[in-house]
């Protein structure tokens, strides 16, 4: 792990705890209705400040909490074409299977790469610290596919290139 | 200290009556009675009407209970002789907005509505039509209320709201109550007088939670800024509140609280999203944190010498990694945030969390 | 008014919602000279090697009631004071101030990592959070997210 990892992976971990203190709040607007008030933002006195925390010019996390629902955006590391393009095919990967994956959004949110909302119902089946954990776990993780995917993507290409080439040999 | 485990549901407020035999939770759209005098908790009977989450349930002096939801209604549940069904009566709420919390005044005529209408609904039995009317409290409201709380003498309430006010409003009302004495908090107290109206300097946050003193002297109250406000009020001057005498902020390391109740003049208890209750201490001159109830700091090294290799084992055969990095479980008792905390006896509280769980703690 | 039938009717009525500026807790006006004032003074404090005397100074009072501009160069003489304290006097730094700087720390960290400028500064920000966040607790983060006072 590298020297700026571990100080922003606990940097997230201690604020998202802190913003995913959440309540089943049922909607001021609309009567019966209940919404992720984060997403709508009709009632101003309800949401929190958000916050950004950022490990480098292009790796950040957003983070924007209200009184029943918490939305966390990720931009993921991309140093590179090739890493851009890994991570627009991984996200897109995920984002269409968002149904199964219960807290991931379908859209991210603009200028980040992947989106969750976390509300109080996620918070009170699932566990607050677990919840907290798997994302730590998914940030932590995706930087390791990403770099894996791209290793295998140059060996396969050294090896597509060599048997090309081996012809004129 | 007991632990009941009652629901694998959230318990967003619970009650116990007032011998301590039976508790009330909620659960979902319905409110579930307990039987909690013998060893195991038995199921009384199930409380069906609401059609959308219940979110406050409180249970009077003399047995009655009330129950509000999202669904904009409240009702009030009265025994029947065998005591184990009970007959729902209907409130005229008048709202239509979900309905918060609810809370008798302390001789069981009247109670408390909060709602996301921006009104408190004072509710009181008319004999003539066999239901429960109600009288708003209105201005200057302007937010969701998140919490009531009665005065002793039956007459002031105090809320709190989303928008970070704390506000004493007399609910007089002259076919039930009697006149109330004079007090610190005013002398004249027609219907909607507001007595008190405080906010925080940095802006207020959701008041989460908000109590008279046992004496009635002073209130507190839970803020989402994850501190314990304390003020101690002056006497309203012509029609506007008064300005507080004392106000003490105090500033904790923990997540918000959710609830807070007194023990007595100089003590209070509160528990919210850190999972375990904490207790403060002090009067006129300051207020402090002095311990906390199920510490997780203490737990945890317990947890972690009671680790043996068999653990080590499991997680690496089940989840492929050495060592648990992850806690499985949190150290407190309550595995998620305590959503209410009530006093159960002179030197105990009940919580009730997310968890599904009511715990009673010694203080 | 063509297109009335898109108005949120809602945000006319007074009485409705709150509007966020009733929200904001009345703060001071504060003039962007004095905030230049106070920006030099810290240099001066920090190029005569007392950082910390900087630090607490700037966190003493921070000017909520500034315009944006000025609060930004507030913030890159911030950013610029935490960068020269020496790594290993940022607990004890941190220690030694009152709870209140605390908090307006934790606000002025979130500000620069949130900022372009401070972004690039982000290891030095995310190593004095942590070490914040080690002596005050989650509690500051907490204020942070529900102050309506903006640094």
């Amino acid at each position: 792990m590298s020297q700026t990892l571990r100080p922003y992976l606990t940097a997230v971990r201690f604020s998202l705890n802190a913003a995913l203190c959440v309540e089943n709040f049922s909607s001021q607007i609309v009567e019966r209705h209940n919404y992720p008030e984060v997403e709508n933002k009709k009632t101003k006195e309800i949401l929190l400040n958000p916050l950004v925390i950022s490990r480098n010019e292009n790796e950040h996390v957003l983070i924007e909490p209200s009184i029943n629902s918490v939305r966390i955006s990720i931009k993921i590391k991309q140093s590179d074409e090739i890493e851009h393009i890994l991570v627009d095919k991984f996200t897109r990967f995920l984002t269409k299977r968002a149904e199964n994956f219960l807290i991931l959004r379908r859209a991210p949110i603009k200028g980040y790469d992947i989106s969750f909302l976390l509300t109080n119902y996620h918070n009170e089946i699932m566990m607050k610290h677990k919840l907290v954990d798997f994302i730590i776990e998914f940030m932590e993780d995706v930087d390791k596919e990403i770099s894996e995917m791209k290793l295998f993507l140059n060996s396969r290409a050294r090896f597509v290139a060599e048997a090309y080439l081996s012809v004129f040999d | 200290m007991s632990a009941l485990n009652l629901s694998k549901n959230p318990i967003y407020d619970h009650c116990f009556s007032q011998d301590r035999k039976t508790v009330a939770i909620t659960k979902e759209n319905d409110v579930l009675l307990f039987d909690v005098s013998g060893a195991k908790p038995s199921l009384i009977t199930t409380l069906t009407h609401h059609d959308k989450p219940v979110t406050a349930v409180d249970i009077s002096s003399d047995g009655k209970i009330v129950t509000c939801s999202q669904d904009r209604n409240a009702l009030v549940w009265e025994p029947s002789g065998d005591g184990k069904t009970y007959k729902p009566t209907l409130v005229l709420l008048r709202i239509n907005r979900a309905a918060t919390c609810a809370r008798w005044a302390p001789n069981g005529k009247k109670f408390a509505v909060g709602s996301s209408d921006r009104v408190v609904a004072i509710c009181y039995y008319e004999a003539e039509n066999d239901w429960w009317i109600s009288k708003h409290l209105k201005k200057p409201l302007r937010s969701t209320i998140l919490s009531v709380d009665w005065h002793p003498n039956n007459v002031l309430l105090a809320c709190g709201s989303a928008d970070g006010h704390v506000r004493v409003f007399s609910t007089y009302i002259k076919s039930v109550d009697s006149k109330p004495d004079p007090s610190v908090w005013g002398e004249r107290l027609p219907f909607q007088t507001l007595c008190a109206d405080y906010i925080s300097n940095s802006g207020g946050s959701w008041i989460h939670d908000v109590s008279f003193s046992p004496g009635a002297e002073f209130l507190a109250f839970v803020s989402h800024d994850g501190n314990v406000n304390i003020v101690y009020p002056s006497p309203p001057v012509g029609s506007e509140p008064g300005v507080p005498a004392a106000y003490f902020e105090v500033r904790t390391r923990h997540l918000p609280f959710k609830s807070l109740t007194f023990i007595n003049d100089n003590k209070l208890v509160a528990g919210g999203f850190d999972a375990h209750p904490v207790v403060f201490e002090g009067s006129e001159q300051g207020w402090q944190l002095t311990k906390s109830i199920d510490d997780p700091t203490e737990a945890k090294k317990h947890v972690q010498e009671e680790q043996s290799a068999i653990d080590l084992f499991k997680s690496m055969d089940l989840k492929g990694k050495s060592g648990s990095k992850f806690s499985e479980s949190l150290p407190t008792i309550h595995q998620n945030s305590i959503t209410k905390v009530k006093l159960y006896s002179p030197n105990s509280i009940s919580t009730s969390g997310n968890d599904g769980k009511v715990v009673v703690f010694k203080v | 008014m063509e297109d009335w039938r898109r108005i949120d009717i809602d945000a006319y009525d007074p009485d409705f919602t709150l509007r966020p500026e009733e929200l904001q807790p009345a703060v001071p006006e504060v003039p962007t000279e004095v905030v230049e004032q106070k920006v030099q003074q810290a240099r001066t404090l920090v190029s005569q090697g007392k950082a910390i005397d900087a630090l607490k100074f700037l966190l003493q009072d921070p000017p909520y009631g500034a315009d944006s501009v000025a609060k930004d160069i507030y913030l890159l003489q911030v950013i610029e004071t935490l960068s020269s304290v020496k790594q290993s006097d940022i607990s004890s730094t941190i220690g030694e101030l009152d709870a209140d700087q605390q908090d307006v720390l934790v606000k002025y960290l979130y500000k620069g990592m949130g900022s372009g400028e401070g972004r690039k500064q982000s290891g030095i920000l995310l190593n004095w959070f942590d070490k914040t966040i080690e002596v005050a607790g989650e509690g500051s983060i907490v204020r942070y997210l529900s102050d309506k006072r903006f640094v």
